[in-house]
């Protein structure tokens, strides 16, 4: 009973016609920002940081948190229309669901994205409600070496994201961490790979690989074969899901949640893991006709649902322990701080009606963008109506300027267009870059986690499997190796990966 | 074509106006004021509360642009070479000005390339410690440091960071060895002496605040050469025992060389009335960050003291980068 009045103090705080235009403002705004490639949450908050200051601290936040989610579904948008993903949370939602647009299923697709985020949202919220203190302890137990482990294990299942063979996606997770490694050395601060360019001191940006290897890859390779481009874009089968999908997607939403709202208390690699492990997880359990990785609705539905239950639960070691999952989330801790809050382990007694206003806020703003993109679903399918011709010059100034207005550096326009040079040849030769970009968002990790882990060991590489969680993880990792390099014994993979994911 | 020649001939007599008169009509236009660090850090925030009120003090508005990268050089290269007509100020701050030059290979001299306005803030650090290490005092820190030579760890937010400074600092004023863990910024490297995978940090004393309170993590002494406001009770090192260790990070307005005399004093005016605005100090206060102003020549008296102070400390402790 206490949750729901912490609850009820939460929407009495939330429920006044400012609030409320404040979380409208920001869903907007989100997905206006959300849908123009290039564009990502750091122009953002550059924009709005100032606004934030005049504000008190509750409506601030709902602005923020409006914004968050907004351009979290708006990335969604562009990865399913155009195959862009606007952030790492969006990357394999650009697989299944650009083939369900290409396959006149792109209004499906956007209502399950809208959907599964709203159902994952709503029990997000309420896993935050019911369990936010014990929940806030979680974190502290994952350190370097446990961090590692589950990004080896990450890694491994997403060897299964594409495709093709495994090798073949094993050699795109190896060129994407090797790409990460381009910029400043977080141990000794020197420069690697950088060949002189201070524009590469802090690496490639997540931003200029997706435009370039999704995007603009895509396009040059669209506009190869001219004849097919304009009848795959025409063919519009509906703008909602039918019943048979739903019946479809639910499994998978449920999963998705269940993925995310874990994963999401990690804040060192959880969000971003979120999504890559619940498309490895359709690829495994999804029943459905269509192959996920074919365009599947199961493929959309469940990291969707699974990148916004994480999103939600990521405010809980944000607000307890001060430890921001992205950029728009540690402009939300700026954003308390001006206000004299300070994140930390009492924050949700000292500020009850900020915190709770915060968790209905989220589910507010969930709710909000519902009902902003299902009617703009038909203007977004009709966008792929416009021919090809038109469409995709558009697209490309779109990215560009978007990329430049971000880093104001030339060097990542020259980059993006590099970038979709190798995307255009990674497809003929049949290699795909979802696991590429997935090496790319985990890999630092995995590097700064792998050599913090033995700093504080003192170089004894013991360490990994003396910590019980990391050993667990890094077992479940080494037993799914042996049984991808077993033929023989593939059949039993499901019951080995059934593991991982209830720890 | 009318309309173009008066265009032209109103950018020519610009042109011959801008060396005389401009310093007396400064600013006429929109001043920006380059921050090399991302939105929503702590010098980006205290940046923005200066801009506002500087906008206000000079009728122009001030305007922040964020030019980040490699830890704040891009920014401080950028403003350096920036036109020296008054309208590109760059917020500095006492990493990007007297410890990058140390550690990195920099595209800008600070003495050559920049002009010092005013000081803008100080920030001082707390070392808090994890509970489970058994230690109350410095005192006692030391000697536990001293007993097992390279076996405590300090976390740090980056090579060259404050955070890392100040702890090298602790390690020669004291005589002891311990080890550096880096983490992405202070917020992980906090976390993470709360959790014991680390001993120790130096944080800013607001952020620490919380976890002082609720017991997980334990004040040993703040840097400065004075008690902190939000802290009374946590000694100085200098109260703790360790002679001669003051240290605080800072943040300052600086010009590009050759910006007339004339705007540089107005600006240090500006500021230093800005920074006396009541409304900046709580703000400033709020984001953690003592508002201290002072005049160009105080300012380039610590760039140089600094500068000194943190090369020695960098050879000395043999941090290296390139």
């Amino acid at each position: 009973m206490e949750i729901l009045a912490g609850l009820g103090i939460g929407f009495n705080a939330v429920f006044s016609f400012e609030n409320l235009l404040y979380c409208l403002v920001g869903a907007i705004l989100g997905t206006a920002i959300g849908v123009l490639p290039g564009i990502g949450a750091t122009a953002t908050i550059a924009l709005l940081l100032p606004i934030t200051f005049a504000l008190d601290p509750l409506p601030a936040l709902i602005m923020l948190a409006g914004i968050y989610y907004g351009s979290q579904y708006g990335g969604s948008t562009t990865a399913i229309l155009v195959r862009i993903p606007g952030e790492g949370s969006s990357v394999v939602t650009a697989i299944d669901g650009y083939k369900m647009a290409q396959k006149g299923r792109a209004g499906p697709a956007l209502a399950t994205a809208a959907l599964g985020s709203l159902f994952a949202g709503t029990v997000a919220t309420f896993l935050i409600a019911l369990f936010a203190l014990p929940l806030s302890h979680l974190a502290l137990r994952f350190g370097a070496a446990e961090y590692f482990a589950l990004i080896v294990l990450g890694l491994v299942a997403s060897s299964t994201l594409a495709h093709g063979p495994v090798l073949k996606s094993l050699a795109m997770i190896i060129v994407g961490i090797m790409l990460s490694m381009v910029g400043t050395d977080l141990y000794t601060g020197s420069h690697r790979l950088t060949f002189g360019y201070m524009a590469l001191a802090d690496g490639i940006s997540f931003v200029v690989i997706s435009v370039g290897l999704f995007g603009i890859g895509e396009i040059i390779r669209n506009l190869e074969n001219t004849t097919q481009q304009d009848l795959t874009t025409t063919r519009v089968k509906g703008l909602f899901p039918t019943l048979r999908d739903f019946r479809l997607m639910t499994p998978s939403i449920l999963r998705g949640t269940a993925i995310g709202s874990f994963l999401g208390l990690l804040p060192g690699a959880g969000a971003t893991l979120s999504s890559f492990a619940s498309y490895s997880a359709e690829k495994r359990f999804a029943k459905g006709p269509v192959k996920v990785g074919d365009g599947a609705i199961e493929g959309v539905a469940g990291p969707e649902s699974a990148n916004n239950a994480a999103a939600q639960t990521s405010f809980i070691p944000m607000l307890t322990l001060g430890l921001p999952a992205n950029p728009v989330m540690a402009l939300m801790i700026g954003a308390l701080i001006i206000q004299g809050i300070r994140p930390g382990p009492t924050v949700i007694s000292s500020n009850p009606e900020l915190f709770w206003g915060l968790v209905a806020s989220m589910w507010i703003g969930n709710i909000f963008l519902v009902i902003l993109n299902l009617p703009l679903i038909g203007l977004w399918v009709r966008l792929l109506l416009i021919p090809y011709r038109y469409l995709f010059p558009a697209i490309i100034a779109f990215c560009m300027v978007g990329v430049y207005a971000v880093s104001l550096s030339t060097v990542e326009v020259v980059l993006v267009s590099f970038f979709g040079l190798m995307g255009y040849a990674l497809m003929r030769l049949r290699f795909e870059p979802a696991p590429l970009l997935m090496g790319f968002v985990l890999g630092p990790l995995l590097e700064e986690q792998f050599r913090r882990a033995l700093i504080i060991s003192r170089g004894d590489p013991l360490i990994f499997i003396e910590r019980p969680i990391s050993a667990g993880l890094l077992g479940c990792s080494l037993l799914a190796l042996v049984l991808m390099a077993l033929p023989g014994l593939r059949k039993k993979r499901n019951v080995v990966f059934q593991e991982p994911e209830s720890i | 074509m009318i309309v173009r020649r008066t265009f032209l001939g109103l950018a020519a007599a610009a042109c011959i106006l801008t060396g005389a008169a401009a310093a007396q009509e400064w600013p006429s236009k929109p001043i920006t004021l380059v921050v090399p660090f991302a939105p929503g850090g702590a010098t980006d925030v205290s940046a923005r509360i200066l801009a506002d009120q500087l906008s206000k003090e000079l009728g122009q508005s001030v305007v922040v642009e964020n030019r980040t990268g490699a830890a704040g050089n891009i920014g401080v290269a950028y403003g350096a070479a920036a036109a020296p007509d008054g309208y590109t100020l760059l917020y500095a701050t006492m990493g990007t000005m007297t410890t990058n030059p140390h550690l990195y290979e920099t595209d800008f001299d600070v003495m050559e390339d920049l002009v010092p306005i005013s000081k803008t803030f100080e920030v001082d650090h707390v070392l808090v410690v994890r509970p489970s290490l058994g230690v109350d005092t410095l005192e006692e820190l030391i000697a536990l440091a001293k007993e097992k030579p390279e076996e405590l760890s300090y976390g740090s937010a980056g090579i060259g960071s404050s955070v890392q400074m100040f702890a090298v600092m602790l390690e020669m004023m004291a005589d002891i060895e311990m080890r550096q863990v880096p983490y992405k910024g202070s917020a992980e490297a906090r976390v993470a002496v709360v959790s014991g995978e680390v001993d120790m940090v130096m944080d800013s004393p607001p952020s620490a605040l919380p976890h002082i309170e609720s017991g997980e993590l334990v004040a040993i002494a703040v840097t400065n050469s004075r008690r902190n406001r939000t802290l009374p009770d946590v000694p100085t090192m200098q109260e703790a025992g360790l002679e001669g260790y003051e240290a605080a990070a800072w943040g300052a307005l600086m010009a590009p060389a050759g910006t007339p005399d004339e705007v540089i004093q107005k600006v240090s005016e500006a500021t230093q009335a800005a920074l006396a605005n009541e409304e900046v100090i709580n703000r400033y206060h709020d984001s953690g960050l003592d508002p201290v102003s002072s005049s160009p020549e105080e300012l380039r008296d610590l760039i140089i003291a600094d500068t000194k102070r943190w090369g020695e400390i960098v050879e000395a402790a043999g941090i290296r980068v390139e």
